[in-house]
């Protein structure tokens, strides 16, 4: 085979067509390669090797594992642009996403992502900084928040309900 | 009166805690009463469940919505990414009944349900609404005539505009946040990257090169363009892009110029004469200058009319 | 249309709408309104003295807007006929001169004061003191049958909120054509309209409400073509002018289309195969449109003076209303629904009632005028023959069960069914050249009355009996 050509089947085809539908992009097969997507794609604009159409095409072609360590995917802003944009009504940005969440299951991810998770997991925050408290006095506010960080029992139930989804198979926590 | 639910997010009440305390002095002034939505999450931000799973998400999410059901509150965020996941998850979960039924059954695991009684608001969506650029203007103690503001309003206040309950005439050229900066008396002209991305989110995250790449673009806009005296965000990962980003960009020599950023409801807060110490207290650009400039003698309201 | 008005043997009815349509092929009753048009058309001249006159400025429909009509006014200057007509609604009775009020006498001169629309006709074609019916005039047609050809609109600019319809220098491409015409706004001088200087940079976006399932799925199919058109005019005309045409895909299927198409290319108009996103608006008030070339795989930027949007093809509301008054239905996409797709292409659900152009579904003009003769042709088959084919498979009353109720003429979808009084009861009749055998009627009918031939339900059930015998 040529260095430069690919072969076309249809097994992987129906592969990576399904893999994305069930998790969220149930419009990648009525993508017509438009590209209003890449043109207001701010992923597009920063030069990322993956945008929204680059993305559909690769999946309707078959090609799920090809780009699976890019982390081109995760520079995606969920601006939804895309999605106001898009004459197809594909939602570009869930087909995206769906993509995202075969990585996350693959263990392809970026290490920003697991220390988020993990906040949300420990403390209730994906964003958080032990110095908050500080902070927040500074500025004439009580130290603590009225938020999950504060509330042991409202803790235990978003780590109830992540317990209880496939990411424990990941084992992060 | 309305009693609106106060749904905190992460930097808001972690980082930058002058937002929320913007919040807490001058939305009561104007007629919102803000009461806490105690043990309230991460929405959770579109890099961690949304990006794992999509029930447990919008799981989550749901829960937090839930906290102001309880108490028969509207929600209403002054973060966008917060606003864009609540705003999608609501409807979601009540525009596709499969999710609906999956989301129900994880709440049961916690003994709650989703009613879908609370609607999601963003400050600037409720400002608009239940307060109005006029009465606004009517509550400001200091004016910023002929200061120019770039506004920068963040993509999730913006699309998708089927999930918003208060919808921009045109999300592509924005009004509403300014229709409130011109409240508080000031110019706000148009520029060409107005409604573009920041460079904030998962882009920062992934790759911090690229990302202020695109904040780069749109602070030569806004400087080339109209030469603005501060930029105003209507969003709290803007800011930081826009300021902590600034900064960086400024540093390295890759812009040569410094413009003071805030939240809209920090300048709203010192239009009304909050102290700067409280609702303006946390940046890298310096504010200092601009903040005395606006809450100067000259600009009392009272005097330019008297 | 001048052919048509000067021919002995075709009566035409402008300024006219369609009210009502009864009966049946070969017996149709129709009622058109005769709009009123407050000029007396058989004094007019056309001279257009009284639009130089008139005070008022509207936006002028015929050239999309782009600039203004009095409210005295003749449509276009090839208008047939060549009549003026008040916008009744827009005018503003100066004067004092309602229609239907006598004239104030000037102390002065002692003579009436008139309206500058009355003092500036030479005919006494508009005299305000007349008392006319704003309702206009009902004539009442008999007719064989009928060709239905309403047309189409295109789209106004504003639905596309990411390409800044709010600015002057985007426009659609019917206001472009208006542009360019030299019974156009600027007398055929192509200016950027917020500027008035001539454009250097043009960008064309194709599909724009087309094939786009926000707005509409169907692709119009002329648009690719006059987009080529309209590049092709000012680049012969103003080489200097850069262009740049944004299409998803490019549509030529015709004879000497893709010709046209590529000689387009050769002649140095930019082809960028991508649909843009957007347009962003610079300071000095150019456009940035942001594209997708497919070609190059990459995002690009065109900095434009002018953006023409090829806005879809559509029926418009009146149209529809049309369809309702003569029982046509429409199909999914908006237009009206011919018989069938390949075989009877022009004909409609209603015996006697034909199809031509736009309304049927976009197109371009030869296929447009290919269809008119078509139907023409099909339309004058019956007044020909003096009598009409109809299929054995109708609905038949038997007046004896009848009881009169009138379910049935309220469910008929071809308005076939009338009540006639028999021994002063009334009873249903159907009119068998209208009936289509659809048995609606048949299955509503309480009394059992009804019939439909071939379908009786002796038959019915024997077909039912048959199909679940034991093998």
């Amino acid at each position: 085979m040529y260095e430069g050509v690919v072969v076309l089947n249809e097994k992987d085809r129906e592969l990576a067509i399904k893999t994305i539908m069930e998790r969220g992009g149930d419009g990648v097969l009525r993508c017509i390669q438009c590209g209003a997507c890449q043109s207001t794609c701010p992923m597009a604009f920063a030069d990322f090797t993956l945008n929204p159409r680059k993305l559909i095409r690769l999946i309707q072609l078959g090609f799920l594992e090809e780009m699976i360590e890019d982390s081109s995917t995760w520079a995606c802003q969920a601006c939804n642009r895309c999605v106001e944009i898009c004459p197809r009504n594909v939602k570009p940005f869930e087909i995206v996403f769906a993509y995202r969440r075969y990585q996350a299951m693959e263990l392809a991810f970026s290490t920003s992502a697991v220390q988020s998770q993990m906040n949300l997991y420990m403390k209730g925050h994906a964003v958080f900084s032990e110095a908050y408290k500080e902070t927040r006095q500074k500025v004439g506010l009580p130290p603590e928040t009225p938020t999950a960080v504060s509330y042991p029992e409202a803790l235990k139930e978003i780590q109830t309900l992540i317990e209880n989804s496939p990411i424990m198979e990941l084992g992060l926590f | 009166m309305k009693t609106m639910g106060l749904f905190l997010g992460c930097n808001i009440p972690l980082k930058l805690p002058d937002i929320e305390q913007s919040f807490r002095k001058a939305l009561p002034e104007l007629g919102i009463d803000l009461v806490d939505l105690e043990g309230a999450s991460c929405c959770p931000s579109w890099g961690t469940l949304p990006s794992f799973d999509l029930p447990t998400w919008l799981a989550v999410s749901a829960r937090n919505i839930t906290l102001a059901e309880a108490k028969d509150v509207d929600v209403v965020t002054g973060c966008n990414s917060c606003f864009g996941i609540l705003a999608e998850t609501k409807h979601i979960i009540e525009h596709d009944e499969e999710y609906r039924k999956a989301v129900q059954e994880k709440l049961a695991l916690i003994n709650r349900e989703y009613k879908g009684t609370s609607q999601v608001y963003h400050v600037l969506h409720a400002l608009y609404k239940f307060v109005g650029p006029e009465k606004i203007n009517e509550k400001i103690k200091y004016t910023l005539k002929q200061l120019t503001i770039a506004i920068q309003v963040g993509c999730h206040a913006l699309w998708p505009s089927k999930v918003m309950a208060i919808k921009e005439p045109n999300p592509f050229f924005p009004t509403i946040l300014k229709e409130l900066c011109e409240a508080l008396e000031a110019d706000v002209p148009h520029y060409s990257r107005i409604e573009a991305c920041c460079g904030m989110g998962g882009m920062r995250s992934t790759n911090m090169e690229k990302s202020l790449g695109l904040l780069k673009e749109k602070l030569i806009s806004i400087k080339e363009e109209i030469d603005a005296d501060m930029i105003v965000v209507g969003c709290s990962s803007c800011y930081l892009q826009m300021d902590g980003g600034q900064k960086i960009l400024r540093d390295r020599g890759e812009i040569d110029f410094e413009i003071p950023v805030f939240y809209y409801t920090q300048l709203l807060a010192l239009c009304m004469g909050f102290d700067p110490k409280q609702v303006a207290a946390i940046n890298e650009i310096p504010r200092e200058e601009i903040i005395a400039r606006i809450q100067s003698e000259e600009r009392l309201k009272e005097k330019q009319e008297g | 249309m001048v052919q048509v008005s000067t021919n002995p043997n075709i009566e035409l009815l402008t300024y006219s709408e369609v009210e009502s349509v009864e009966g049946f092929v070969g017996n149709f009753k129709v009622k058109v309104r005769k709009k009123q048009t407050w000029v007396d058309w058989t004094k007019c001249t056309g001279c257009g003295e009284c639009m130089e006159k008139c005070p008022v400025k509207v936006p002028n429909e015929f050239n999309a807007g782009l600039d203004h009509r009095p409210a005295i006014y003749i449509q276009f200057p090839q208008a047939v006929p060549k009549k003026a007509v008040i916008d009744i609604d827009n005018c503003i009775n100066c004067a004092g001169r309602k229609f239907g009020t006598e004239p104030k006498i000037s102390k002065r001169t002692g003579k009436p004061i008139l309206a500058p629309c009355e003092r500036a006709c030479g005919t006494g074609a508009v005299n305000r003191s007349l008392n006319l019916d704003p309702n206009g005039e009902i004539v009442e047609l008999d007719v064989g049958t009928i060709v239905v050809a309403t047309g189409f609109k295109v789209m106004e600019k504003d639905w596309f909120k990411e390409y800044a319809p709010h600015h002057p220098d985007v426009m659609t491409a019917l206001q472009f054509e208006r542009l360019l015409s030299a019974t156009g706004p600027t007398g055929g001088k192509l200016v950027r309209p917020s500027t008035n200087q001539k454009p250097k940079v043009i960008s064309f976006i194709s599909c724009v409400g087309s094939r786009d399932v926000r707005y509409h799925s169907y692709c119009s199919r002329v648009c690719c073509m006059y987009l080529i058109k309209q590049a092709k005019l000012i680049k012969s005309k103003y080489p200097d002018i850069e262009i740049y045409m944004h299409f998803m895909d490019v549509r030529t299927p015709g004879k000497d289309f893709d010709e046209y198409y590529t000689s387009a290319i050769e002649m140095g108009i930019n082809i960028v195969r991508g649909k843009p996103g957007g347009i962003e608006v610079l300071p000095d008030g150019r456009l940035r449109v942001m594209a997708y070339d497919a070609g190059l795989g990459k995002n690009v930027e065109v900095h434009a003076d002018m953006v023409i949007l090829a806005t879809a093809m559509e029926v418009p509301e009146s149209a529809k209303k049309l369809a309702s008054t003569l029982s046509l239905t429409i199909d999914a996409s908006g237009f009206f629904k011919e018989l069938h797709p390949k075989l009877k292409p022009v004909e409609t659900a209603v015996e006697g009632i034909y199809l031509a152009g736009c309304c049927q579904g976009p197109k371009d003009i030869p296929d447009t005028v290919s269809q008119a003769k078509g139907a023409a042709a099909v339309a004058a088959v019956p007044l020909a023959r003096g009598k009409v084919v109809i299929e054995p498979t109708i609905s038949e009353v038997n007046q004896e069960k009848c009881s009169g109720c009138g379910l049935c003429v309220a469910v008929c979808p071809y308005n076939a069914i009338s009540l006639e009084l028999v021994n002063d009861r009334p009873r249903a009749k159907i009119a068998p050249t209208a009936c289509k055998g659809c048995g609606v009627c048949t299955s509503t009918c309480p009394s059992e009355a009804i019939v439909l031939h071939g379908f009786t339900d002796k038959q019915i059930e024997a077909q039912v009996e048959a199909l679940t015998m034991p093998v």
